[in-house]
């Protein structure tokens, strides 16, 4: 007697089960630390002027940890990582933690549109002439400088970020 | 006595109640007795209440020794984002979910303590308890909303700012989540059946009633999500088709589907098995998005909170989905149905169409959603999959759904020729045409478009045409004249109007929309669309909560509205856009401040380049969008007319 319930529902039992392995294990990050010839030494020290108005000193001495993002609205890892980065600055906002993005070949017209859409909870800088990216050899977005308090480069991070791994970057620069 | 005490003991309780629930059920079950199921989750609901109780005043007295309250307020956060801060993370979500689930158990159980000793209602409640024991078991581990803080700045941190600058975030998550519960109803019923093997019975149509309440605030609440997405976040849209989004919508489209299929089953005895399978579905897909938001594995632009959530979650998932499939193996070929569909057109024919739009649209979101962690797991790098994949399946999908909602409300039961439905639809059908032609002259000449205004005004007519039935059946009754929109079938129409609203409001609102950006100095003006915005004035405006650079704009020399750069109290570091809207039936004109200008530095930006006093705006007009908004209204209107039952049934 064909039973075609049968076969499809244990078939479908077994594909859920597998499934939830799957999707159960996967894990929530994946350790992105690359190496960069500027680990350990000093950051590229400027003055950038922020999207919504004022400026912000990156690099040197701060009583702050620094977190400089490079990013672009055009950059699809960026949308992954923007939220991830906002939950991040959001919940070290009070622990001298300083969440600064920088922008990379953007427009800053697209910059904004893309704040107001990701709502990013971090201001961003304007890097004329990709100056700053360039001090810090930076070739593609998204990357991430995690600058301890004496100003030293404490990680580079390659590709989208998550807030664990920040978080963990943060703790090797206290 | 504190409330890290208190919360954890209520959490305890009602994970015990729950417990001895379905070990009084698992006795009742073999003496053959009705168990003590109502008064076991009324205690068990009293501990919810107890723990939500906690929380509240914890939340309103700004009482920041739980970490959860000292993460999520402020001493300054106004009362209403008080109480809503406790489904403005997971924790608190959890206990919301909890709360709502116990609500649905005592319902279920008191609805049914006439037929308390039935093996069904007894599995069922049994179910249902077990699903409350799980959610108590992650607030009383992974997800606990009662941890204890150690430190603690002595003004709290407050509300994220984007839960704070709009009131539609105190209805939307919990409707949203009546709707995720509503689903566990006839999961747990179509498990008893399955267990019991009484699968020939006719629950899931009795529980038609609470399923499209639930259907109901899941639809509203999705709508809302929308509104407030729009209101809030500045980019003029309304829907990302981010996965948070998609975890909401999954459901939606399954539980639709089970809504129409289980008509089937009523009227014909047809597809029973087919809808357990759905309710099992559709409850499935409420955990597995619950997985999706809360557990970090899939990346969102909503996952504002990550957890370990992922595999208790899954392992969840696994046991209850992985046991439904095995039991409809098990029992599911008792019960396939001698007869069939005798005809592709008649109404069940037409109904059978929907569901395979219906599950066939919700396979391909669910691929959308995760195909990027199976493609992490294979290649190791990182993708999105964006809203063009999404559009591309749900734009025809929609066209065909929405030629199916004309065409089944005229269709017959059983047999139906197409000759009796073009009869049928005929005179819509030129009304229809003529609506579309009107739109051709007034200047829309794009094929997209105009396919859709036709259909819609079909489906609509159609809508119309039964509501007209109704309406001259109850004057024949000579019941009042309202007495003709309640009911069932009368509801559903209601709820299909509302529904050609949105599809309206979507189409018009995607495929005209104007955006662009303007830079003004004081006084002057820009036109978009035949609309024409005035910058007349830019101030500071603050209170206890915000301070905001607000921009006066007039709009067409007569509204005045007000785009804004926000900055909340406690979180000064961050600015957000809130967007000043001119909204009417016909269009709305929706302004952003984007910046405001430095005159300092040179280069390529826009906003850089501003003189000092002038401001850059982005301007987005979107015809009809608000029908949108009217659309989910009366979506939610239709389904609770739908509980009304008339006097004669």
């Amino acid at each position: 007697m064909k039973r075609p319930l049968f076969i499809a529902g244990t078939g479908a039992a077994i594909f859920i089960v597998i499934l939830s392995a799957f999707l159960g294990t996967r894990p929530a990050a994946d350790d992105v630390t690359a190496s960069s010839p500027l680990l350990g030494k000093a950051a590229p020290v400027a003055t950038l002027s922020l999207l919504h108005g004022g400026s912000v000193h990156v690099g040197g001495p701060s009583p702050n940890i620094t977190v400089i993002n490079f990013w672009a609205s055009w950059c699809g890892p960026c949308v992954t990582e923007s939220p991830e980065l906002s939950t991040f600055a959001w919940n070290n906002r009070l622990d001298h933690v300083t969440v600064v993005g920088v922008l990379f070949n953007d427009l800053a017209s697209n910059a904004l549109a893309f704040e107001r859409q990701y709502g990013n909870l971090f201001p961003t800088a304007v890097d004329n002439g990709g100056q700053y990216a360039n001090a810090c050899g930076v070739t593609a977005p998204p990357t991430t400088y995690v600058i301890d308090r004496s100003g030293r480069v404490a990680a580079v991070l390659v590709g989208a970020v998550t807030a664990s791994q920040l978080d963990h970057a943060v703790v090797m620069a206290q | 006595m504190n409330a890290t005490f208190l919360g954890h003991l209520g959490v305890w309780l009602s994970g015990m109640f729950a417990l001895v629930g379905m070990v009084d059920l698992a006795m009742a079950r073999r003496r053959h007795q009705r168990g003590h199921a109502l008064i076991l989750s009324a205690l068990m609901l009293l501990s919810v209440v107890a723990s939500v109780t906690v929380m509240q005043v914890a939340l309103i007295t700004h009482n920041f020794s739980l970490s959860y309250v000292a993460e999520n307020n402020a001493t300054f956060t106004p009362l209403i984002y008080s109480i809503t801060g406790m489904w403005s993370n997971l924790e608190g979500s959890i206990l919301l979910w909890a709360i709502l689930l116990a609500i649905g158990t005592v319902v279920i159980v008191f609805v049914y303590r006439s037929r308390a000793a039935d093996a069904v209602v007894q599995w069922a409640t049994g179910i249902l308890f077990a699903v409350v024991a799980f959610f108590a078991l992650l607030m009383a581990g992974p997800a606990d909303p009662f941890v204890r803080a150690v430190t603690y700045s002595p003004q709290g941190a407050g509300p994220n700012a984007l839960l704070q600058d709009n009131p539609l975030v105190a209805i939307h998550p919990p409707l949203l989540y009546t709707g995720f519960v509503g689903a566990t109803i006839p999961f747990a019923f179509a498990m008893a059946m399955l267990i019991t093997g009484r699968v020939g019975e006719a629950w899931m149509v009795e529980l038609r009633r609470f399923t499209v309440v639930t259907w109901g605030a899941l639809s509203v609440g999705i709508v809302l999500g929308a509104w407030w997405s729009y209101q809030v976040l500045g980019w003029g849209g309304f829907w990302g088709w981010d996965p948070v989004e998609n975890s909401a919508l999954l459901p939606w489209l399954t539980g639709t589907a089970y809504l129409h299929s289980v008509i089937v089953q009523d009227r014909r005895g047809l597809l029973r098995m087919w809808n357990m399978v759905l309710a099992i579905t559709t409850f499935a897909l409420t955990i597995l998005g619950t997985f999706f938001t809360r557990s970090g594995v899939v990346q969102s632009v909503h996952a504002f909170s990550t957890s370990t959530l992922g595999p208790i979650l899954m392992g969840f998932f696994a046991l209850t989905v992985g046991a439904g499939a095995l039991l409809v193996a098990w029992r599911g070929d008792a019960l396939r149905s001698p007869v069939g569909i005798e005809s592709p057109s008649s109404r069940e024919g037409l109904f059978v169409a929907n569901n395979i739009l219906f599950i066939g649209f919700a396979i391909v979101v669910l691929l959308g959603t995760v195909f990027p962690i199976l493609y992490q797991a294979v290649n190791g790098s990182v993708v999105t999959v964006g809203a063009p994949y999404f559009v591309h399946v749900a734009a025809p999908a929609s066209i065909v759904l929405l030629l199916l909602m004309a065409v089944a409300p005229v269709a017959g039961w059983r047999r139906a020729t197409p000759a009796v439905l073009w009869r049928r639809l005929r005179p819509i059908a030129w009304i229809a045409l003529l609506i579309t032609m009107t739109c051709w002259v007034a200047g829309i000449h794009r094929v997209v478009p105009l396919a859709a205004y036709f259909l819609a005004a079909l489906a609509a007519g159609s809508a119309v045409r039964s509501l007209a039935g109704s309406w001259r059946a109850a004057h024949q009754r000579g019941d009042a004249r309202w007495r003709a929109f309640t009911g069932p079938s009368a509801g559903g129409m209601v709820v299909h109007l509302g529904i050609v609203m949105m599809a309206v409001a979507i189409v018009s609102a995607t495929s005209f929309v104007s955006r662009q950006e303007f830079s003004l100095a004081r006084g002057q003006s820009a036109e978009i669309a035949g609309n024409v915005v005035t910058f007349d004035a830019l101030r500071s405006v603050s209170d206890s909560l915000k301070v905001q650079t607000q921009l006066v704009v007039h709009v067409n020399g007569g509204t005045i509205i007000l785009p804004a750069i926000t900055s909340f109290r406690g979180r000064e570091s961050q600015d957000v856009a809130t967007p000043g809207i001119d909204s009417s039936l016909w269009r709305d004109v929706y302004v952003t401040l984007d910046a405001v200008g430095q005159g300092t530095v040179s280069g390529p930006q826009v906003a850089s380049n501003l003189p000092t006093g002038s401001v850059a705006i982005g301007v987005t007009v979107e015809p009809m969008i608000y029908w949108m908004w009217i659309g989910g209204f009366v979506v939610g209107l239709g389904s609770l007319l739908s509980l009304w039952r008339r006097r004669d049934s």
